[in-house]
């Protein structure tokens, strides 16, 4: 489903993604896990096609994101790790916006907005305007955004922060299920219990360099992935 | 910690202007940005000090005569006054009770007299450029005509010095009523567009009173009563006291400004703190499901232009005002063409002139609609929705120029045909007039949107910055102003040597248009480019 070849980006002389190569299929939940400034929303950026990159390649469902973005901009949702949106809108306003580019139909978009809108208990204030949003209940628009039109790929920015323990944990069962519905998931997050509980794959970056990926297993073995992580945050790359 | 305060907000304020701050590329760009910024500056200054001089001028040549030497001085102050009010009443709005630094300011060991010291210094020194605007040229011209004796010299100064006292009392006690109606309000937007549709009422209407004046000095056989200028107590005494020297009129001036300045600052920051942390949010409206209603890609991309528009009172004031100008100047040309007819049966020559002085007043206050401009600005953190959505970034860039169209052209076409009908033009300059002014707005938004994409202005903390500030606005504004004169200039031209209105008319719809087809062009290949790589 996605498949980052060789991607390298830099900002000037630093390198903030160097040689980056992942393949994530579909039906998987991966975990990216890094410490501030490691290059792991460079990376995600460069998927959705936000951030242009130097060296390799990604395709998503197939398609360049160089060559055919649209095409692979139709197949995926992004969620920021800040949820930015148009603050002069109102929830229910800017999720229609949503479901208009996406070109997602009035019966889908209509039964989709309830459901995600009753899952996260923001149904209520769907006519409010963004601009009186807490930062949870911008993610949670956020969120519904993400998967009112069903993307086959779900790529995640840090998506539990802000988010109450049950929005969390709803939002965890909904990205299972997308992911045994044959979607895949990309997120990264600072939330290693997370990602050790949800995910069949992760990958530690560290300064801009995949030190480790794989299934959780072989990853962490018996350890924890927090001890795990820690150990590989002393070595040097 | 004050001056720290101080040095930040000016900065701040700088920075909304020059685009200081960002990054190294940013940051030669803004070299050239603030060059042309100071250029655009002074030539304003130039201008407003010509209008205000000549002004001044009319006055003081007529108080030879009568001997009402304050006059002039009465009637600047008056206009220095409502200068600064409009000029800072939002200012004071946005940075006392609305800004959106209040909070982390608070949560910082700052005394709260402090942060709100440090705004009013600054709204202050806005108020203290306005003033200097107006009454540097009036004082420059009343001491050339007339002088000013020692003691009014010495008033002069101090009046200058305490005149934004008063302006700041009344900006902040507006802005303060604004800001408590609005809070209340689900529509904010209105409140803000009333307000200012009122003070621009009051600004028309001072200017026709002294238009009035001006023109009734020019007329040796008329006899002027100025008695009623007397009633404006405050503006008298502030003319008395400059041009006469009249202490008494001095010291009721700076106790009716002193004193309401010092009780009104002192109440507000001992309040200040109440009420920036008051909620006055509006009540909850519940969310109802109602059935969805479907667009296509375009469709929702326009509809959220306009959304956007018409949620901001800034956007619409500054970027839409136009369009009520439009309107105005065209119903005051309806109204005056009976007299202009008259005139043109006995002069055939201005009847050659007349359909484009009239076009390019129309296309003038056409063209001071900058919808497109500063809405690549206004994206701002929002970027990533477009950009990681499945649209093809000429869409997202022709939405912008159609919502210009919506917003502008309607009023442009009526106003033309008002005039057109107004001027009894004849068919070929009717249909001139109208495709000039029409492909004038579609030239300000394409051109308007080049710019917005070539100078983007992210670094805005308030959105009137994205508005009214940055290279795009400035440039689209004076860009189509220059061109609007090198129509005048060619209309007149070839007024003289005989050609009719029509052709040049038609010469520059078709220029106008040939270039929005070109800027058109650039928006599918690298204007795309360039946006679908804009950073935030």
């Amino acid at each position: 489903m996605l498949r980052i070849e060789n991607l390298t980006k830099a900002y000037g002389d630093k390198k903030a993604v160097d040689c980056l190569t992942l393949h994530i299929e579909a039906g998987e939940m991966y975990a990216f896990i890094g410490h501030n400034g490691a290059g792991k929303t460079t990376t995600i950026k460069s998927c959705c096609g936000l951030l242009n990159f130097d060296e390799g390649e990604i395709f998503i469902d197939g398609y360049s994101i160089k060559e055919n973005p649209i095409e692979c901009k139709k197949r995926i949702a992004y969620l920021p790790d800040n949820p930015d949106l148009y603050e002069f809108m109102s929830g229910i306003k800017y999720l229609n916006f949503i479901a208009d580019i996406y070109g997602v139909s009035k019966e889908d978009r209509e039964e989709r907005i309830k459901k995600y809108g009753d899952m996260l208990e923001i149904t209520e204030s769907l006519a409010q305007p963004i601009s009186s949003y807490s930062h949870g209940m911008k993610q949670k628009i956020a969120i519904i955004s993400a998967l009112v039109h069903e993307p086959k790929l779900l790529i995640m920015d840090e998506p539990f922060v802000g988010l109450d323990p049950k929005a969390a944990f709803l939002l965890k069962e909904e990205m299972k299920r997308i992911c045994e519905n044959g979607g895949a998931i990309f997120f990264s997050t600072h939330v290693l219990d997370v990602a050790e509980k949800i995910c069949d794959k992760i990958a530690i970056i560290k300064g801009g360099k995949l030190v480790k990926s794989g299934s959780m297993s072989e990853i962490k073995g018996d350890e924890s992935l927090e001890s795990v992580f820690l150990e590989l945050e002393d070595t040097n790359v | 910690m004050f001056k720290t305060l101080l040095k930040s907000r000016f900065s701040a304020f700088w920075a909304s202007f020059s685009g200081a701050g960002a990054n190294k590329k940013k940051k030669q760009q803004s070299m050239a940005t603030k060059v042309l910024l100071i250029l655009l500056f002074v030539f304003l200054a130039g201008y407003l000090a010509v209008a205000f001089g000549a002004m001044a001028f009319g006055m003081d040549i007529m108080a030879k005569e009568t001997g009402d030497f304050w006059v002039s001085q009465t009637l600047g102050a008056m206009v220095a006054s409502l200068f600064c009010i409009v000029g800072s009443v939002f200012t004071a709005k946005t940075q006392i009770f609305e800004s959106k630094d209040n909070e982390l300011l608070l949560a910082m060991p700052i005394p709260p007299r402090y942060i709100f010291l440090s705004r009013i210094t600054m709204l202050l020194v806005v108020n203290y450029a306005l003033e200097a605007l107006v009454m540097l040229p009036v004082i420059f011209v009343h001491t050339i005509v007339v002088g000013y004796s020692p003691l009014g010299a010495l008033f002069t100064l101090l009046v200058f010095i305490m005149l934004p006292f008063f302006t700041l009392t009344l900006s902040v006690l507006l802005a303060w009523v604004i800001s408590a109606v609005s809070a209340r309000l689900k529509n904010k937007t209105v409140i803000s567009v009333l307000f200012t549709v009122f003070f621009l009422v009051i600004y028309f209407v001072a200017c026709g009173a002294f238009g009035g004046f001006i023109g009734a000095s020019g007329d040796e056989e008329a006899n002027i009563d100025f008695s009623g200028l007397k009633k404006t107590y405050i503006f008298y005494w502030m003319g008395s006291a400059m041009s006469d020297g009249n202490a008494l009129s001095f010291l009721f001036f700076a106790l009716c400004t002193i004193i309401p300045a010092l009780l009104t600052f002192y109440l507000l920051n001992r309040s200040f703190v109440k009420i920036i942390t008051t909620n006055t949010g509006v009540k909850k409206i519940k969310y109802v499901a109602k059935e969805a209603k479907t667009s296509t890609q375009e469709g929702a991309l326009v509809k959220k232009e306009l959304k956007r528009f018409f949620s901001s009172s800034a956007y619409i004031l500054n970027a839409g005002m136009g369009n009520i100008m439009t309107v105005i100047l065209a119903v005051m040309a309806a109204l005056l063409s009976s007299e202009l007819m008259l005139m043109l049966e006995q002069e055939p020559m201005l009847g050659k002139i007349i359909p484009t002085v009239v076009a390019m007043i129309i296309i003038f206050s056409a063209s001071m609609n900058l919808v497109s401009a500063p809405s690549i600005s206004l994206e701002d953190k929002c970027l990533w929705i477009l950009q990681s959505a499945p649209i093809e970034p000429k869409k997202v860039l022709m939405s912008k120029i159609y919502t210009h169209i919506i917003i502008c052209e309607p009023l442009t076409l009526i106003s033309s045909i008002i005039v057109a009908i107004a001027f009894k033009f004849s068919a070929l300059n009717f249909i001139a007039i109208i495709l000039t002014s029409l492909s004038m707005v579609a030239l300000t938004g394409f051109f308007g949107l080049f710019l917005g994409l070539k100078f983007p202005k992210f670094d805005w903390q308030n959105e009137t910055v994205a508005v009214k500030q940055g290279f795009a606005v400035f440039g689209a504004m004076f860009g189509t102003m220059i061109w609007t004169m090198l129509f005048l200039f060619a209309g007149i031209l070839f007024a003289i040597l005989g050609a009719d209105f029509w052709i040049v008319g038609l010469a520059f719809t078709v220029v106008n248009s040939a270039i929005c087809i070109a800027i058109g062009a650039y928006f599918s290949r690298g204007g795309a480019h360039t946006f679908a790589n804009l950073k935030h």
